[in-house]
């Protein structure tokens, strides 16, 4: 212990003499445990945290996936409101299994309107997350059944809407302009459904309370829920699916006669591995990415402690010849970097803790579980640890080279320059060819994903993003209960948005386009026969209003755009894409031809296509074009024929696209008071230019090339750090070898050349093995990558001429030391 | 206490192989001062390293007192030469980032012994070597003769039967040499056994022995008597 003690004295005086390879040694370290921990926090809090649920493994989803239907993703579409008390009712591998659908409310009554995302939750939902609530109580089956008007509220609506006011309990609010009492406040941590992003999480929660429109037959058609379920002891996830396909079998049997040829499958999963399956591959190349740099770090760390030890190797041979044991001079070179490493790490999570407090905003809306990200005793642990092992992985190779030091031979010399230090100076050459390597492998990564995202801004979205700014409402039930409020509401506002000084059109459409909204709906064209077997075709559905495709930019290829005659009362028609027209009418004017909702046998009726857009990337511009229909708003309801719900209204919201000639930004507050003079209490909501709408879609990929290309940075410059100091080293000890060359009459550029062939051989091998990894290694991004190969020549080709030439400059600088010196002057020193 | 047997010690170098010790044949008694003298590559450092159980590249036979050292493997040579051998070098190499008093300790450290028997023994040698008021001092703060006699503490202070030197003066001016060596009879009257390696003829006149080498050959072996000369020619 004592020498354990008196080693880590030493330890701490020699590193405090040397403040500058002190310094540098732990700011290598910091980066790369910094780095590294600030990344681990973001795997244990999504991937590896169990969720804030009692027994959170036990917990499943429940989902149909539709036969033949293409929809993305794994295929799972939800359930419909009719299937939720069939599965509850009859699956047996559940202890409890309940519903629940997203939505969106007006809150009034506590501050400004405002809108709030929710969810609406059939009451068995709370037994199967068994969280008790931080205050008051969760709602009963009666309050569920009987559409009782009670609320529980997030602890962060608590804290922003009402204070944390401590008589929460029994306070009225309004949703949609109804009033609703609170009952009850979950904790901190709770949160349901766990959706990715920051943006989306649900603030309320209410009961379901099924309409009596969304249990009858017309419902059944629309996949707009989610189920979630604990499993009995002793069920296992498989079982529970077997049983979740025969409670299928029998929804399918009582499908209503226009969904005969429907087939649906149930699939159940485990709720951990449900919410964070798409962040998995992202988070994964992430936290190896930062894994490489740690890695490089600690190969540029054990590169510098070698030079220490050759610079040393006088005091390793007078320990040795005094009486040490080799096992002692290894002990005491590892208590040195031990204590490196610990500075290092400390000060490293220091670096993690600032990046995660500045940095978390700007993580990519497809990460869930946001909120669990944080510095916890996981992560302090895991930051120690990893300095710990850095410390024992940069300092086990100089430990064992200062431990075989020849005695005789440095006893000798007297410490200078020699013959011994040509095998460290190999050892560290081989430790710089893998730097070069594994930050070629890093900077073809970043080269592909940056490349993904140039390829992914240059898109054709087949509209126009500039000058448009772009907001949305929705409005509230209980005011707009009729569809001539609803209709005078729009009216209005179109109106009088398109007589704003600067409004060159305006348009409202059901959902705006490439900014993230997903949805389907079947439908049938007219004398399309579909081959035996083919999938169900799918439409992108969009209801319009006003001069929206003039106010988006979309040009009409064939026939015309919606006018006011094309009411609710007028024949229904249509505009389809081109992609939609080609498939289903190749080589024909689709002008005439006729679509209709749902498939073969529902009865919808048909509408006419009166015109023809180009292609939209209609989801995201990294998505695919898929078929499109737009209708105009007002005939939506009739479009679905007898499947549409009694009650059901025509355009009770939607998002408000502006086409002006001042910046959007100028326009925003015209608009919202605009919509204010119409109606003072309603909200409106994603007030943003579309260049921004549309930017934010593509912010995971920003998020993923900028971190990625980061690191790439990161890795490089460690990697040049690298192959200038063991040129620089080898220059340094090859002083009398250049002294007698030049004195033997060798030109200086000979010198440079002599050096510079060290760079280039380091460089050479290193391209040559990092390119060879890399071909390997990228294979993980394919995911991540966009009308990119993982094998890209062309940025493959780049990175490895980048580093080499970069491994070139880094030579330059010593190797012109080494021919600037007096050839007199060195061999006299030595 | 010393007996070397028919020492061999060659470099191989690609096909050819370079002899600097051929069989040497030695005997030191116990308490005896003997100094190896030569040329420059005659073998003397060589044969200093041997002696020390630093080299491990050697034939012959070496029996330290009664422990054949020839057929030790390295960690039980290196085990005996930590207890028994003392070492004293031309460049002093004393450590620069410790102070007088932990490099002395330095060997002790090696040992396993409780700190609290270290720190007496090295207030013993700082006392007995003078030099108590230098021991928090850096060998960058002392003279070459002061670095020097940290350097013959240091090899004394656990005690060596043996205590090797090899060129001790030879970084030192005169009057330093002259302490140095004084101190070394000094050592060699308090019983400890000396082998020095110089080139000094007046250092060598400080010890009781002469053994000289020539291109790896021992070709005298001088033993020095109250100023009568025993030579024997080999």
């Amino acid at each position: 212990m004592s020498n354990l003690w008196r080693d880590t004295r030493f330890a701490l005086r020699q590193l405090r003499k040397t403040p500058g390879f002190t310094l540098t040694a732990v700011l290598t370290l910091a980066f790369g445990i910094g780095a590294t921990t600030a990344i681990f926090s973001i795997v244990e809090g999504v991937l590896l945290r169990p969720l804030p649920f009692a027994q959170p493994d036990r917990i499943a989803v429940l989902s149909d996936v539709l036969q033949g239907a293409h929809i993305g993703g794994r295929g799972e579409a939800g359930v419909t409101s009719p299937e939720i008390p069939v599965y509850e009712r009859e699956t047996r591998g559940f202890a409890s299994l309940g519903g629940y659908q997203q939505t969106a409310y007006e809150l009034s009554g506590a501050g400004a309107p405002t809108q709030i995302n929710a969810s609406r939750l059939t009451a068995s939902v709370f037994h199967v997350l068994d969280v008790p609530p931080l205050m008051g109580r969760t709602f009963t089956q009666q309050e569920d059944a009987d559409r009782v008007h009670v609320a529980v509220i997030s602890y962060a609506l608590w804290h922003s809407r009402f204070d944390a006011d401590p008589r929460i309990l029994g306070r009225k609010i309004e949703l949609n302009r109804r009033t609703y009492q609170i009952i009850g406040v979950m904790p901190r941590n709770f949160e349901f459904p766990l959706v990715p992003g920051q943006l989306n999480r649900s603030e309320l929660w209410v009961p379901m309370g099924f309409t009596a429109d969304e249990l009858s037959g017309a419902a059944a058609a629309n996949w707009n829920f989610g189920m979630v379920g604990r499993l009995k002891p002793g069920v296992t996830i498989p079982q529970a699916q077997q049983d979740a396909e025969t409670v299928a079998r029998s929804i399918e049997r009582n499908f209503p006669p226009f969904m005969n040829s429907l087939r649906i499958h149930a699939v159940v999963h485990s709720l951990a591995q449900d919410t964070v399956a798409q962040a998995r591959p992202l988070i994964h190349t992430l936290f190896l990415a930062v894994l490489v740099v740690l890695f490089i770090a600690c190969v540029n760390l054990a590169g510098l402690l070698l030079i220490r030890v050759i610079r040393r190797r006088r005091e390793a041979a007078v320990r040795l010849a005094l009486g040490a044991s080799g096992a002692a001079v290894v002990r005491q070179t590892l208590v040195e970097t031990l204590a490196l490493s610990i500075c290092g790490g400390l000060l490293g999570l220091t670096f993690a803790a600032i990046a995660l407090r500045a940095g978390k905003s700007f993580l990519p809306e497809t990460l869930p579980r946001i909120d669990s990200i944080r510095l916890d005793w996981h992560v302090v642990a895991f930051a120690l640890s990893a300095a710990v092992l850095t410390g024992l992985l940069c300092g086990f190779i100089p430990a064992f080279a200062a431990a075989r030091t020849g005695v005789i031979e440095t006893l000798k010399e007297g410490g200078r320059t020699g013959s011994a230090g040509g095998a460290h100076v190999r050892l560290r050459s081989a430790l710089v060819i893998t730097e070069i390597a594994v930050a070629l492998v890093l900077l073809i990564a970043s080269g592909l994903l940056l490349r993904s995202y140039q390829k992914l801004r240059s898109v054709e979205l087949g509209f126009r993003t500039d000058h448009i700014l772009s907001a949305s409402y929705s409005l509230p039930q209980k005011q707009y209960s009729t569809q001539v409020a609803i209709d005078t509401f729009n009216d209005r506002l179109l109106s009088r948005l398109k007589q704003l000084p600067g409004v060159e059109a305006v348009g409202i459409t059901s959902m705006l386009p490439a900014v993230g909204n997903r949805s389907n709906s079947a439908f049938v064209a007219d004398g399309y026969i579909s081959p035996r077997g083919a999938s169900l075709d799918l439409a992108w559905p969009s209801q319009v209003m006003g001069g929206y495709f003039r106010a988006a930019g979309i040009a009409l290829v064939r026939g015309r755009a919606f006018s006011r005659a094309d009411n609710a009362k007028a024949p229904l028609v249509c505009i389809v894409n081109r992609a939609l027209a080609q498939k289903f009418w190749p080589g024909e004017d689709p002008v005439g031809k006729r679509v209709r909702w749902g498939m073969q046998e529902t009865p919808t009726p048909w509408m006419t296509v009166v015109g023809e857009i180009g292609n939209i990337r209609q989801t995201a511009p990294s998505v695919s074009t898929q078929f499109q229909i737009y209708q105009p708003s007002s005939q939506n309801i009739a479009s679905y024929g007898p499947l549409a719900p009694p009650d059901s209204l025509n355009a009770q919201g939607g998002s408000i696209v502006l086409r002006t000639a001042l910046p959007p930004d100028q326009m925003i507050n015209v608009l919202r008071a605009t919509v204010r003079s119409i109606d003072p209490q309603l909200p409106l909501t994603q007030v943003q230019s579309m260049n921004q709408a549309v930017s934010e879609t593509e912010a995971p990929r920003r998020f993923n090339a900028a971190l990625i290309s980061s690191f790439a940075a990161a890795a490089l410059l460690l990697a040049l750090l690298g192959i200038y100091s063991v040129i620089a080293f080898s220059a340094a000890m090859r002083t009398q070898e250049m002294a007698i060359r030049l004195a033997l009459g060798s030109q200086r550029s000979a010198v440079v050349r002599l050096m510079l062939a060290s760079g280039v051989r380091l460089g050479l091998v290193g391209c040559a093995i990092g390119a060879v990894g890399a071909i390997f290694a990228t294979r993980l991004l394919h995911s991540m990558l966009f009308q990119v190969s993982p094998h890209d020549p062309a940025v493959i080709a780049l990175a490895i001429v980048f580093i080499f030439l970069l491994a070139l400059l880094a030579s330059l600088l010593p190797a012109r030391r080494a021919a600037s010196i007096e050839p007199m002057q060195a061999l006299h020193t030595e | 206490m010393i007996e070397l047997r028919n020492i061999e010690r060659s470099y191989k170098n690609g096909h050819t192989e370079t002899w600097v010790l051929r069989r040497i044949s030695l005997t030191v008694q116990e308490g005896e001062f003997v100094t190896i003298m030569g040329p420059s590559g005659a073998g003397k450092s060589s044969l200093l390293n041997i002696l020390a159980l630093l080299d491990d590249g050697w034939a012959g036979e070496y029996w330290f007192g009664e422990t054949p050292a020839h057929a030790l493997n390295r960690k039980q040579r290196a085990d005996l030469a930590r207890r028994r051998i003392g070492m004293v070098f031309q460049s002093y190499h004393l450590l620069d980032d410790l102070t007088v008093a932990e490099n002395i300790d330095l060997p002790l450290s090696y040992k396993n012994m409780p700190a609290k028997e270290r720190e007496g023994m090295v207030a013993d040698i700082l006392d007995r070597f003078q030099i108590v008021a230098k021991m928090n001092l850096y060998p960058s703060q002392l003279s070459g003769g002061q670095q020097q006699l940290v350097g013959i503490a240091r090899a004394v202070v656990h005690a060596p039967a043996l205590l090797l030197a090899d060129e001790p003066t030879g970084n030192l001016h005169s009057a330093q040499a002259h302490h140095i060596m004084d101190l070394f009879c000094e050592l060699n009257r308090q019983g400890t056994t000396i082998v020095q390696v110089t080139h000094s003829d007046e250092n060598a006149r400080y010890g009781h022995r002469i053994v000289q080498l020539h291109d790896g050959w021992l070709t005298r072996d001088e033993t020095l008597a109250q100023g009568t000369t025993e030579v024997r020619v080999k």
